[in-house]
Order: structure tokens, then sequence, then C-alpha cells
């Protein structure tokens, strides 16, 4: 492993070891992306069954495409998070 | 044997994703790797096919499905795979993944724990920071491939996917294999797409909420998604079993034929 390597996995380490006592308030940190997956899918849900409902384009699309956008950005958050705090 | 073939219209006007399903009985997913298409399973449709419903799909921007932007995760990649049982009115499935298929087969076993009835992951890894990656040389690979010609990558691909044994004794298996495969078009942008994807997958943490009984599968000489990742893998899901295939490369239901055999029993067994 590289120097700078070490540097990254020591500093993402430590960020991960502060986070999950910071969050320990709020049930922990494992819960805390729980929650905020679950928020996500709520979101990407109540999407997803608007444009099932209008059935009138451009809104289906748009809305079915914000839906995507949502499911996607909040897994990209997630993945980083999860990789942080290896939980 | 029943065979016939659809399109899913995704809700988004653009996404349309192409399935295949043949034969009879308990339905089986499959869900196939990296740069391929459905049509990669060939081999393991036959097999599998006299005793299931084989439904095999093209992932969003490859094959004959395509996709409003290239931009993928392996959670849409899973809600893709549970729209075409949706459109089919299959309630639940065995799944089975291959290689970046067996991150969004994990997908569908979290997102979706009511629709999979058993699950088998094979050649994959379930992300985070203890996955196992390749070495430099296949990395550097990865990144050089999307810039050759179809049938240069196919070939120099080789190495890399099968185990030694087979590149020296099952010679006429592999090209069969870079044949087919070539018979499909392959789209760098989807490529990238999908390289992104499995980059950003990461289901480590919960792997342990992984309720359907499952097989991980693993060639023992893989050298684009190591072996220890089929070990970790193995010891998180709960109840799951491990097949380490000894002389196997990452492709290995090419260099092991028995497997989906094998597979079937496991499948059979949780019917």
């Amino acid at each position: 492993m590289s120097f700078m390597d070490d540097v990254f996995e020591r500093t993402v380490d430590v960020s991960g070891r502060v986070a999950k006592v910071v969050l320990v308030p709020w049930g922990g940190a494992e819960a805390c992306v729980d929650a905020y997956e679950a928020a996500i899918r709520a979101a990407t849900d109540v999407q997803l069954n608007a444009a099932r409902v209008i059935a009138v384009e451009p809104a289906r699309s748009v809305l079915a495409s914000c839906a995507d956008l949502t499911r996607d950005i909040g897994a990209t958050h997630l993945s980083s998070v999860r990789w942080i705090l290896d939980v | 044997m029943t065979s016939r073939s659809g399109i899913v219209n995704g809700l988004d006007g653009r996404t349309r994703l192409y399935w295949e399903s043949t034969g009879n009985g308990d339905p089986v997913l499959l869900i196939h790797g990296l740069g391929l298409s459905g049509g990669a399973w060939w081999r393991t449709v036959d097999a599998l096919a006299p005793k299931m419903r084989v439904i095999t799909f093209d992932h969003r921007g490859v094959g004959q499905s395509e996709s409003l932007t290239y931009s993928y995760t392996t959670e849409a990649m899973a809600d893709d795979a549970v729209s075409i049982l949706d459109d089919l009115q299959i309630e639940r499935v065995h799944v089975y993944g291959f290689s970046l298929g067996g991150m969004v087969a994990q997908q569908v076993a979290l997102r979706h724990p009511k629709r999979v009835q058993a699950l088998v992951l094979g050649g994959t890894h379930s992300g985070g920071r203890r996955a196992a990656v390749p070495d430099a040389e296949v990395m550097a690979f990865f990144r050089r491939r999307a810039t050759m010609p179809a049938e240069q990558a196919a070939w120099a691909s080789v190495p890399y996917n099968y185990g030694p044994r087979s590149q020296t004794e099952q010679v006429d298996r592999i090209a069969e294999d870079i044949e087919r495969r070539l018979q499909n078009p392959f789209n760098e942008r989807a490529y990238r797409g999908q390289l992104l994807a499995a980059w950003l997958h990461n289901c480590y943490g919960r792997l342990d909420r992984i309720r359907a009984p499952t097989l991980v599968v693993h060639g023992a000489c893989d050298r684009i998604i190591p072996v220890a990742n089929a070990h970790m893998t193995a010891e998180r899901v709960p109840g799951a079993k491990l097949k380490i295939l000894e002389d196997a490369g990452h492709l290995y239901p090419t260099e092991e034929p028995a497997v989906d055999e094998a597979i079937g029993t496991f499948f059979a067994e949780h019917g």
C-alpha cells in the first residue's frame, strides 16, 4: 500500500469512527443509514405511484425520471456512507 | 420446449427491457454479468430449461434493452429485474446472478425479499471496504477493454476470464463463448455505466438480512473477482452454502458444466 493510500485509509477510518460516535444519540450509525434508505425508498415510491396515476405525458415521464434520479442519487449516497461507516 | 420473448416499457418512456422465457416449471431469473447480454446464459438455459421456466433479460442499455441514461446503479438494475417479473405476473422466483448480475441479485433479495424463493450468487462480491479487489493488471485491463474493438477485447479477456487449465484444455468451449458474445453488439457507454454500478455496489453490511436460502458459487482461480469474496459472502449470509470450483476461473459456467446441474438441484430442494 502506498503512503497516500495509507493516509486515505486512516482518514476514512477516523472519519467513520467519529461519525459513529456522533450518531449514537440518534440510534447509531446503522439505524441512521437505514432511516435514510427508508426515506429515499418512500420518496421514490411516491413519485413512481404518481407517475402511474398521472398517465399524461410528459408529466408521467418526468415523474418517473425524477423517481429514478432520487433512487440512484440516494443509492450513491448510501454506498459511500456505508463504505465510510463500514456498516 | 416453450419459448417466448417480450419487452417491458419503463414509466420514463425511454427504458425498454428485453426478456426471454424458456421452458416450464418453477421460474428462475438469470441475471447476467458485465458487458454481456441475456444471451450469454445459453449454456445454463439449456441445462435448466428441461425442468424449470428460465427467464433471461438484457440489462438496460445492453443487447435489445434501452435506457434513458447511462448512469447505473445495482439498485436500478434490481428494480429492472423485478419490473420484468411484474410484467410476467410472477410473484416469487429463484434468482441466479453471475458477477455483476450477482450484485444485482443481492439487491433483488434485499430490496424485494418477498420475490425471492432461493438465491445463487455466482462469481460475485458484496462490495464495501472489505471486498477483495483484483490485482492492478486486471484493473488496467478493465479500463483498456472499453476502447478495444469487440473481437480483440473478447480474446484479450481470455487470460482474465478463464482458469489456467481451461485456457489449454477447453479452447473450443472458450471459442464458442466468444462467438456467442460477438453476436451482440458491445455498447461502450453501457459498459462504463455497468462498471460504475459495480464500483458503487455495497451490500456487505446488509448481507445478514438476506432471508432466502443462498448458494455461493465461485471459481478458485478467479482473477476478476478474487475467491476471498465468496468466503466473505457465504460467512455473512445466514445459512448460505459455499461451492468453490477448484480449477475454474471467473467464467466457471463454461469451465465446469456440471455446476448448472448442481444449481438446478439446489433450486429443486428449495422449490
